[in-house]
């Protein structure tokens, strides 16, 4: 059975349904990520599962019990908000004490548990410290340390990592994964941020204005997407409108894609890394296009093609052997293998 | 280049100078004065002026009365303004801004003239108690609107808007995640109030705790008009001066002085260890939805009273000054209506010299006021001089002082010929009250001159410059729009302060420049209420006029 669920969840703000028809279910000790643009409800499926709001229609179950109508001091759902909400006038030993005292646990074993909870997320010796005196990511650390103390049910994180600068994020998503799968914690994880979705997560739910969109693990939302909008907010894509007869995608009448059988429907995606460059014809003709742009970024090139009016974006790994060849301006041959060509119903 | 350099450095120099004299001339030198003059009895040091105010025992009640009062006040308005701020701004209620604004009304309000009107009103034959006497036919009066009950009732209505303008601020800037993680680490309502909400408002609390004491301890106009035997030092020390004895006057000024300044140190040094810097952007709270009817009804029938309780002061004055001179003697309500002491006032030059007194002073005050400002909260704000904390210490001097304590030291400095005032006395001269508001009023200007220069990051000077900017289009352009919102919002606050002052008006006045409050209270132990009642609504127009326009002022 499910440990955490949302069953035909409905909020409504004012005339307008923030989120409407969401029916999920979450397994003990899963990291389960919620993802999608801002804006699109995901902040507001947290609120309602603290209980800070309750939903127009529908149901919430943790651990088999029916929480819906609970007030949020009653849920033992523990929440990192994303601005943290540490007390600001507490130091960080308060503020880890803070649920600890409120569950009434004896002075002797609140401090036991405090200094075990700080060495977890690194931060032994931070006891005295004020919350002013604290970075970014400790801070962060902190609000983990108060929201896990209190040994909650499901843990849930609010873009925890949108707040801090580039490389810190990374190697707060390593910490955060590992600290939660060292306590096994079941735990939501809110972002609008894909790469941090598919590095993190067991399963994900993406989201699109107020709609359940698809649920699956990383590999299954990145390799079949369900409609056009997953396909091109998870991952690069090149994403086109095209009109099929037989087994060809019509994307211009001139570029025309063969499909590995006759399919259905009105969108093709095609990953980037999947466009295949070569200065020569392959043997099967391709498309002949001029390289517009390139981009380096380390491992990959990222290259802007211009063929037929449409543009391609194609990536290929940066390596020695391989070392580029291509450069700017220059015309190429672009091959796609037929079984790499994701045709979407909408 | 070098040239120029001198030049500003001269100007430098000179201007800090002439700062230093006139602060020094006006603010320090007159506060020690009064402390020489209270350690001295006939030309020697001594303490025998202290041990008289101790030892006797009216001079010492009233030191005793003072302290009651001052913290009696801190807790009344404390419950008063807190109650009313988290009943505006935490709950979700219709008319918010108007009934903010109103609630806000009494900061712009002279205290004499809500005397007077709380006196009219439930005064012993005001209009609220003779209806009440005469709706329950009762032989007795059913309150009594005087002594220590009396001044309180005065002292709630004039200054819980200091806690209300604070706690306000306050509640505004509670974070409401903070709110929810205690909900969510399972905080009742009653530990989310003591441990959240409490500490966000601690600070608020306490500053409005300082200035309010500070106000009810150099309260003049209430215990002078309505106190009757609940004797306070301030009008001790006004006694005292008419006698003569200056040197009891200064005595007890220093220890009205000690004690107000005391209450700021102490929790001024307890404000700053419950204040926290918040680091993180904080979630604005939504104002809670009242969902009981009951509940809400009941607290829409709180917001009505208050709103005609703060109203009715004014419309009694408006009304009232519109009573035909000499038609109500005998009535509870007075009958017949006209403009005559409106015509009296702008027509007879006697009646009409103190309302022009009360203006000219006013403006020359708040000029003053300007042009010694601008430069002290430059040197607080921007420069580093090594004068910088001594000016800061100077300018905001005053506002910790009662104005009858600075009234006499201004008379015990300028009683004699002094080096600051050109070898001149001026005791008796026109010139001695607005110094006095001057002073009085200077931290007031600073503080909203300050708050400007805050305002004006260099970053905006610097991108003036390299987008070409000269020094004089900068000034213009940039430096100025920076700071006349500053400028303005002060200059009418002291406008509308010095309006109806009546403290150091009353220590100071001569027959050359007697203003519009000390007339007042001349017409009403005159017995012409409705002349005193015209002046007083001429004072509430000019401090609502000047409000209309503080809040049009753009603010950044
Ligand atoms: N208290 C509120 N009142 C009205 N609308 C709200 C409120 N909170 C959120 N919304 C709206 O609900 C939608 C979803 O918001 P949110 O759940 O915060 O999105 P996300 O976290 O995915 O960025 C947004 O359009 C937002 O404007
Ligand atoms: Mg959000």
């Amino acid at each position: 059975m499910a440990f955490v669920e949302f069953r035909n969840i409905k909020k409504i703000y004012g005339e307008r349904a923030v989120c409407q028809n969401i029916n999920l279910q979450i397994n003990k000790g899963e990291f389960f990520t919620f993802l999608g643009p801002s804006g699109c409800g995901k902040t507001t499926l947290l609120r309602l599962l603290a209980g800070f709001i309750f939903p127009e229609e529908g149901k919430l179950f943790l651990n088999g019990q029916d929480i819906t109508t609970l007030q949020p001091e009653k849920r033992n759902v523990g929440m990192v908000f994303q601005n943290y909400a540490l007390f600001p006038y507490m130091t960080v030993y308060e503020n880890i004490d803070f649920g600890l005292k409120i569950n009434k646990i004896p002075k002797k074993e609140r401090e036991k548990k405090i200094k075990e909870y700080l060495e977890i997320v690194n931060l032994e010796g931070y006891e005295k410290r004020s919350i002013s005196e604290l970075s970014g990511g400790e801070q962060q650390r902190v609000a983990l340390a108060r929201s896990l103390v209190v040994k909650p049910e499901v843990l849930l994180l609010d873009e925890p990592l949108s707040n801090l600068d580039a490389r810190l994020r990374d190697k707060m998503r390593a910490e955060l994964k590992d600290i939660q799968s060292k306590l096994g914690i079941t735990t939501i994880f809110v972002t609008h941020d894909q790469t941090e979705a598919l590095s993190m997560s067991d399963r994900i739910a993406v989201f699109n204005k107020g709609q359940l969109i698809q649920i699956g693990s990383p590999n299954e939302i990145y390799l079949e997407p369900v409609n056009s909008f997953v396909a091109s907010f998870v991952g690069e894509t090149n994403l086109f409108e095209v009109k099929i007869v037989g087994n060809k995608a019509y994307v211009t009448d001139e570029f025309i894609l063969s499909l590995p059988k006759k399919l259905d429907g009105k969108f093709v995606s095609i990953r980037p890394q999947d466009v295949i460059l070569s200065k020569s014809q392959p043997l099967d003709g391709g498309y002949k296009g001029i390289i517009e742009e390139i981009k380096y970024n380390g491992t990959l090139i990222e290259y802007t093609i211009k063929c037929n009016n449409i543009i391609l974006k194609a990536v290929q790994i940066n390596n020695y052997k391989k070392k580029s060849l291509i450069s700017i301006a220059d015309s190429v041959y672009i091959n796609i293998d037929s079984q790499c060509i994701k045709v979407l119903k909408y | 280049m070098i040239d120029r350099l001198k030049n500003i450095n001269i100007s430098k120099i000179l201007i800090t100078s002439l700062l230093l004299w006139i602060l020094i001339g006006f603010i320090l030198y007159p506060t020690l004065r009064t402390f020489s003059v209270s350690v001295h009895s006939q030309g020697d040091i001594s303490i025998i002026n202290y041990l008289k105010v101790l030892e006797t025992d009216a001079h010492f009640t009233a030191i005793k009365n003072t302290v009651v009062l001052g913290l009696l006040t801190v807790l009344i308005c404390g419950v008063i303004g807190t109650a009313l701020a988290f009943l505006v701004h935490f709950f979700e209620l219709p008319y918010k801004r108007v009934i903010d604004k109103l609630l806000m009304m009494p900061l712009v309000l002279p205290g004499l003239i809500i005397v007077f009107a709380f006196v009219q009103l439930y005064g012993e034959s005001g209009l609220i108690t003779k209806t009440i006497q005469n709706i329950f036919n009762l032989k007795e009066v059913p309150f009594k609107f005087s002594g220590l009950s009396g001044i309180l009732l005065v002292h709630a209505y004039t200054q819980y808007v200091y806690f209300y303008m604070n706690v306000s601020i306050a509640i505004k800037h509670i974070d409401q995640s903070s709110l929810e993680a205690a909900k969510n680490l399972g905080a009742s309502r009653f530990t989310l109030f003591k441990s959240v909400i409490i500490p966000f408002i601690k600070p608020a609390l306490i500053a409005s705790s300082i200035i309010t004491f500070m106000t009810g301890v150099g309260s003049f106009s209430a215990p002078s008009i309505i106190g009757g035997s609940f004797k306070v030092m301030t009008t001790q020390i006004l006694l005292a001066k008419a006698n003569n004895f200056m040197g009891l006057a200064a005595s007890q000024v220093i220890i009205l002085t000690v004690i107000s300044i005391m209450y700021l140190v102490v929790f001024r040094y307890y404000e700053n260890k419950v204040t926290f810097v918040s680091q993180v952007k904080g979630v604005k709270i939504s104002p809670i939805a009242i969902n009981n009817k009951i509940t809400r009804n009941v607290l829409y029938a709180i917001l009505i009273i208050l709103v005609v309780i703060i109203i009715l002061p004014i419309l009694t004055i408006i009304v009232l000054s519109f009573v035909k001179p000499g038609t109500w003697m005998v009535d509870i309500y007075p009958r017949e209506f006209s403009f005559d002491n409106y015509v009296k006032i702008f027509s007879k030059s006697r009646a009409f010299a103190p309302f022009i007194n009360s203006i000219a002073i006013s403006l020359i005050t708040a000029v003053s006021c300007m042009i010694v400002a601008l430069p002290s909260s430059y040197i607080i704000v921007k420069a580093k001089s090594k004068w910088k904390v001594f000016i800061e210490f100077l300018v905001m001097l005053p506002w910790a002082v009662p104005s009858s304590a600075i009234a006499i030291n201004m008379i015990n400095a300028f009683n004699h010929p002094t080096i600051f005032t050109g070898e001149n006395v001026l005791v008796g001269s026109y010139i001695l009250l607005p110094i006095a508001y001057f002073v009085s009023l200077l931290p007031l200007m600073v503080r909203t001159t300050t708050i400007s220069l805050h305002n004006l990051n260099d970053d905006y000077i610097d991108a003036a410059k390299s987008l070409g900017a000269s020094r004089w289009k900068t000034l213009k352009n940039v430096i100025v729009p920076f700071l006349y919102p500053g400028l303005l919002t002060g200059f009418s606050f002291v406008i509308i302060r010095s309006i109806g002052e009546y403290t150091l008006s009353a220590f100071l006045y001569t027959t050359s420049n007697k203003p519009i409050s000390i007339a007042m209270v001349n017409g009403i132990f005159e017995y012409e209420i409705g002349l005193a009642m015209a002046y007083g609504a001429l004072v509430v127009l000019i401090a609502f006029v000047g409000n209309l326009f503080i809040n049009k002022i753009r603010k950044y």
